[in-house]
């Protein structure tokens, strides 16, 4: 599904990634972890398509193609989502028609017919009820004055909606309380399936014991210092990045 | 506090009032093309410099006073004004501060200017106007070994003609408004720097200016050009003694970074600010424009402006290299009956130019501060980034604090920031420090030093301290 | 010379005569600064001739088809003298504004009468080609009444230039509340001038939204002079400016007295060789203590030869007051245009989501549904990739 190969980026004139390597084979759900700076969020960027990241070597191949050519759109039609960390807020623009340009722009590219005003309300009163959020949150302005854990909720049901094939989550449970990052993850967990891949990038191992990832790996100074299953991240848990980098 | 008390306290008098007694030789008052050639002829000037005034006084001739600032004065007499004086024992001039007139060093230390010891322990060069001509200058020396050239520009008329025919009024012309067209035809002296090619000036230099003789306007003209990858710091304090008719003030400053040059330009003006009633204080009319012509040169202009009864002054970048940086940072303080117009022109030409504003208004007594500023984006400025700040606090309910941002955007990737507030120092904050121990005026001082901050960590060091202190003086009795 | 002139020498008015003398402002007069004038003084400007319409309308400089409604009453041409000296502020402004003083061709009085509730929706007809109407419209609000006032443009095509000038005074008594709407959608030849004075009396509210698409030239200068104690202003603009069109709003809110409140939201889109001028002046006076204010300009330029001029201006003379400013200038939001892209949707369907949104923000306080709507379906118009967004509207909103 996707291939990060000896993956160098910079922002500006600092290094950040210095040789990634990554295969995420379609159904697996795998989990980088790091510290602060680490580069974390610098590898969702990239591979999301923000412009302020410069790819300086190495390639990532997403089901046969190069993903870094692509615009951000094309990487969404393509069947890629990205869950920011810090959701973009859109005051004057309706979050439901967001969801629904994203919706039918994203099936007219997969060949499927646009979805109806009465179809499309229906699919997204479906998703509503799973991440167990209010119908009025349809009509307000996109992420505006919504709290931090909506913010994500609302993510995760854009990517319901959207229905990728590869998703990834950045830092999907920072500033979440305990019973919006119960719904989330669940919300996360309905979407696995043997087609689809999940990466999630995250600081703590909270969001692993709700969404149990296949694969977990430590980023540090911007590589891949430690891969293993997902009680790597127990052990990271109990002591801490440093332990990990000294071993 | 009650009114009376803190009619009491706004009550106090100008703490470098006084008089210093030197003979002078002083033309009499009046302004026509003899009296230029007379002055021009009086500093030794060549020909060419002589038909500069000229030009110049024949432009000033057809033009009119500015009346747009948001200032209010009678109407200047400017045949009743005396267009140059000197102090009489010129002579050869002196070779040290021994052979400077006493009388002299005795009002330097009066104004508690460390001429002597503090400021060659903090390696500074002063070059200190007097009146209107520079009388003293040290460590010429040191600055010669580096290759700068640091002096008056009368001197360098003669040492450098060719690089002041070059760069005088490149950057301010002749008739870029009523007043620099007074100043080029007048102009008594001021300092002239050049920093060659790849130099970083080896010590921060310094100017005091000081006004001392009755009716006269002070014309003082200073030029900076800053060669490729130079750096230089220029500091400019002044104070003047206690008058009891207006002086006019009328300076041109102009700065000139080639690529990859900086120059940092600081001032600290304490003119005469007048009497309660505004009566016999400075008219502080000044030009100051730099040129960043240079791509990634930068100038950034630093002022506390404490005195005059007017000020209007709007020291301007104008952002010609890529990249180029522009940055302006003011404190101006409006009390008693002063009238203070002033802030700053960012004229963004170049590629990914940058310009930062932060100004800091403060309005007591009768006092009334405008900020006025502009920040123009010509077409292909690409990616030009401006931020402006400019907050404003009132103490007392006799005052104004006044804003009017002029922006002028024709380029789409510009982006352009302004913010401002204006309010009263905030009771809470004042109550909060007291019931701390502090006394009422304490509080406000260090409630004012605060709001002044983000400036005062822009001037040098050993001028922070001093821009501390005048704030201090300045404010005392302010509590309201 | 003023494309006025043979008309002013014909009006012999003293206003005439002054506007003779003084011709129109040139880029000398500050607050004429940034206004191309070519138009007006390269056309022989002639009195229009007005239009047969229906509903009420101003035509030609002629209020017509006043409305008969209970607690409205049409007052006689008696302008009293507090009026007077507003309309004379208001002609020494600047040459031009002698110009429209002089013109003046009709004027109507009307006063909204105590406590009662009245909606008045004024009709602006557009002139021949090289005429022009000038009119001024006085309302008294009484006390504790409402009255909502809406202004709306006819679409039409007129080939070459005309124009059309209206003085507006409202006054407002105590508890007394205006809410008033112009919707500017002038024919692309029109010069739209407006000239607008609000006095606020104790305990009154006024709110004014401005929306300018149309015209070729348009200018309004709008002054609010909150006069009475606990008196409030709110008044908030949009203008979209493409092509060469000019749009030019000088805003002053005067805070008279104390405990009084102002707030003035604007925003500039300004795309093609369209330029924008906004300048929004809030005065505090001496004594005016405890009031408030806060303004906020946003300038969004879409080309390159778009320009704008936005100036915000504070004059406080009072100290315990709160008052803020914000003003900012850029282009489309990268992150915004990135996040809408990395949902699938195209460069041109995200780029119009955003202008949407710039424009909406002041276009959803429109109470009113009917011009609401009428607003946003041009609005969408006026977005080069509207369509995406105008269907969405249709499917989804019930």
């Amino acid at each position: 599904m996707l291939s990060i190969r000896n993956l160098h980026a910079r922002v500006g004139d600092k290094p950040i990634l210095k040789g990634i390597n990554l295969e995420i084979k379609t159904g697996e759900i795998h989990a980088i972890m790091g510290p602060n700076g680490s580069g974390k969020s610098t590898l969702s960027s990239v591979l999301a398509g923000r412009d302020e990241y410069e790819v300086t070597d190495g390639e990532v191949i997403y089901q046969g193609q190069n993903l870094l050519e692509l615009e951000p759109e094309e990487r969404a039609w393509a069947g890629v989502f990205l869950s920011f960390q810090y959701p973009v807020e859109i005051p004057g623009v309706k979050n439901i028609y967001l969801l629904k340009a994203a919706v039918n722009a994203v099936r007219e590219h997969r060949g499927q017919p646009e979805l109806k005003a009465g179809e499309f309300l229906k699919l997204v009163r479906e998703k509503l009820k799973v991440m167990q959020m209010d119908e009025a949150f349809l009509h307000r302005n996109v992420n505006e004055g919504f709290s931090g854990g909506e913010k994500k909720r609302n993510e995760i049901l854009q990517m319901q909606l959207l229905e990728p094939t590869l998703a990834l989550l950045d830092e999907t449970d920072s500033g979440l309380d305990v019973d919006a990052l119960r719904i989330v993850g669940e919300g996360i967990n309905q979407m696995r399936s043997p087609d689809r891949s999940v990466l999630l990038v995250t600081h703590y191992q909270r969001l692993l014991d709700v969404v149990k990832p296949d694969f977990v790996h430590v980023l540090a100074q911007g590589e891949i210092k430690l891969s293993g299953d997902h009680t790597l991240a127990q052990r990271l848990e109990r002591e801490g990045y440093e332990g990990i980098e000294a071993a | 506090m009650s009114q009376q008390e803190i009619d009491q306290l706004v009550d106090q008098d100008y703490k470098y009032g006084f008089v210093t007694d030197i003979e002078s030789d002083t033309l009499p008052p009046g302004l026509n093309e003899d009296v230029i050639r007379e002055i021009s002829t009086r500093k030794g000037e060549p020909e060419w410099l002589l038909e500069w005034r000229l030009e110049a006084y024949a432009k000033w001739l057809k033009m009119t006073p500015p009346d747009w600032a948001h200032v209010d004065y009678p109407p200047i007499d400017f045949q009743s004004i005396s267009y140059f004086s000197a102090p009489k024992k010129q002579g050869d001039g002196p070779q040290s501060l021994d052979e400077v007139d006493p009388a002299l060093i005795e009002t330097y230390n009066k104004l508690g200017i460390p001429l002597e010891e503090q400021k060659m322990l903090a390696g500074v060069a002063v070059d200190a106007v007097f009146d209107s001509v520079s009388v003293v200058t040290t460590f010429k020396e040191k600055l010669h070994e580096a290759g700068v050239v640091f002096c008056p520009l009368s001197e360098a008329v003669h040492s450098h003609p060719e690089l002041v025919k070059k760069f005088l009024g490149a950057v301010v012309p002749q008739n870029d408004n009523y007043y620099a067209a007074l100043n080029s035809a007048v102009f008594s002296d001021g300092s002239f720097v050049y920093i060659p090619k790849g130099v970083r000036c080896p010590m921060e230099l310094s100017t005091y200016f000081r006004i001392n003789q009755q009716n006269t306007g002070q014309f003082e003209r200073t030029l900076i050009v800053a060669e490729e990858g130079s750096y230089v710091s220029y500091l400019e304090g002044c104070t003047a003694p206690q008058r009891d008719e207006n002086q006019l003030h009328a300076a041109v400053v102009e700065l000139v970074a080639e690529t990859d040059a900086e120059i940092k330009y600081s001032t600290v003006q304490n003119w005469f600010a007048g009497d309660d009633e505004g009566k016999g204080g400075i008219y502080n009319f000044v030009t100051k424009r730099g040129e960043c012509r240079g791509d990634r040169s930068k100038i950034s202009w630093t002022q506390l402006e404490t005195g005059s009864s007017i000020t209007w002054k709007y020291p301007s970048c104008v952002l010609i290299g890529a990249d180029s940086v522009g940055e302006f940072y003011s404190v101006a303080v409006a009390g008693k009956k002063q009238q203070a117009d002033t802030g700053t022109k960012m004229i963004h030409i170049g590629p990914r130019t940058r310009s930062t504003i932060i100004s800091k208004g403060i309005s007591t007594a009768r006092g009334q501060n405008a900020y006025r500023g502009l920040v123009k984006v010509l077409p292909g400025a690409v990616d030009a980034r401006n931020f402006t700040q400019c907050d404003s606090l009132l103490i007392g309910d006799q005052c104004g604090a006044h804003t009017f941002p002029y922006v002028e955007a024709e380029e789409p990737s510009a982006q352009l920031e302004h913010e401002a507030t204006t309010s009263k120092v905030s009771d809470d904050q004042l109550f909060y420090l007291r019931t701390r121990g502090m006394t009422e005026e304490d509080a406000l001082n260090m409630v004012v030093n605060g709001f002044c901050k983000e400036v005062f960590q822009k001037l040098p060091m050993e001028f922070a301290v001093e821009a501390e202190a005048l704030l201090g003086i300045t404010l005392e009795g302010a509590v309201g | 010379m003023s494309g006025f002139s043979a008309w002013l020498a014909d009006a012999e008015d003293t206003h005439a005569i002054k506007a003779i003398a003084v011709g129109l402002p040139t880029k000398r007069v500050e607050s004429w600064k940034y206004v191309p004038t070519r138009s007006l003084a390269r056309t022989t400007w002639k009195q229009a001739d007005p239009q047969g319409v229906e509903q009420f309308a101003l035509t030609a400089g002629s209020f017509v088809n006043v409305p008969t409604l209970d607690g409205l009453s049409v007052t006689e041409p008696d302008i009293l003298p507090g009026e007077q000296r507003r309309l004379n502020t208001m002609s020494e402004a600047h040459g031009f504004a002698l110009t429209q003083a002089a013109l003046e061709h009709s004027r109507l009085i009307l006063t909204v009468e105590k406590t009662a509730s009245v909606a008045l929706n004024l009709h602006h007809i557009a002139n021949q080609a090289s005429s022009a109407g000038f009119a001024t419209l006085v309302i008294r609000i009484e006390a504790g009444a409402q009255l909502t006032l809406i202004e709306q443009f006819d679409q039409v095509t007129v080939d070459q230039a005309n124009l059309s000038s209206l003085r507006c005074l409202l006054t407002l008594d105590r508890d007394a509340s205006v809410t008033h709407v112009r919707f500017q959608a002038a024919n692309s030849n029109a010069h739209v001038f407006t000239n607008l004075d609000v006095e606020c009396g104790e305990h009154s509210s006024y709110r004014l939204q401005t929306i300018e698409f149309g015209s070729k030239l348009a200018r309004s200068d709008i002054y609010v002079a909150l006069a009475g104690k606990e008196a409030q202003a709110s008044v908030n603009g949009l203008a979209i400016t493409n092509g060469s069109q000019y749009h030019d709003t000088h805003l002053a809110i005067d805070h008279v007295v104390g405990d009084t409140r102002s707030e003035m939201t604007f925003r500039n889109m300004v795309d093609g060789k369209g330029e924008a001028t906004f300048n929004g002046r809030v005065l505090i006076r001496k004594d005016s203590q405890r009031s408030g204010t806060e303004q906020s300009i946003a300038n969004l330029l879409m080309s390159d030869s778009a320009r704008v001029n936005p100036k915000p201006e504070l004059e406080i003379y009072a100290d315990d007051v709160t008052a803020s400013h914000g003003c900012t200038v850029g282009s489309l939001n990268k992150t915004e245009l990135f996040y809408l892209k990395s949902r699938g949707l195209s460069e041109a369907d995200a780029r119009a989501f955003l202008q949407y949104a710039f424009a909406e923000k002041i276009v959803e306080e429109i109470e009113d549904p009917e011009i609401r709507d009428l607003v946003e379906t041009q609005l969408l118009g006026e977005l080069t990739h509207g369509e995406l967004i105008a269907e969405l509207k249709e499917s989804v909103d019930v």
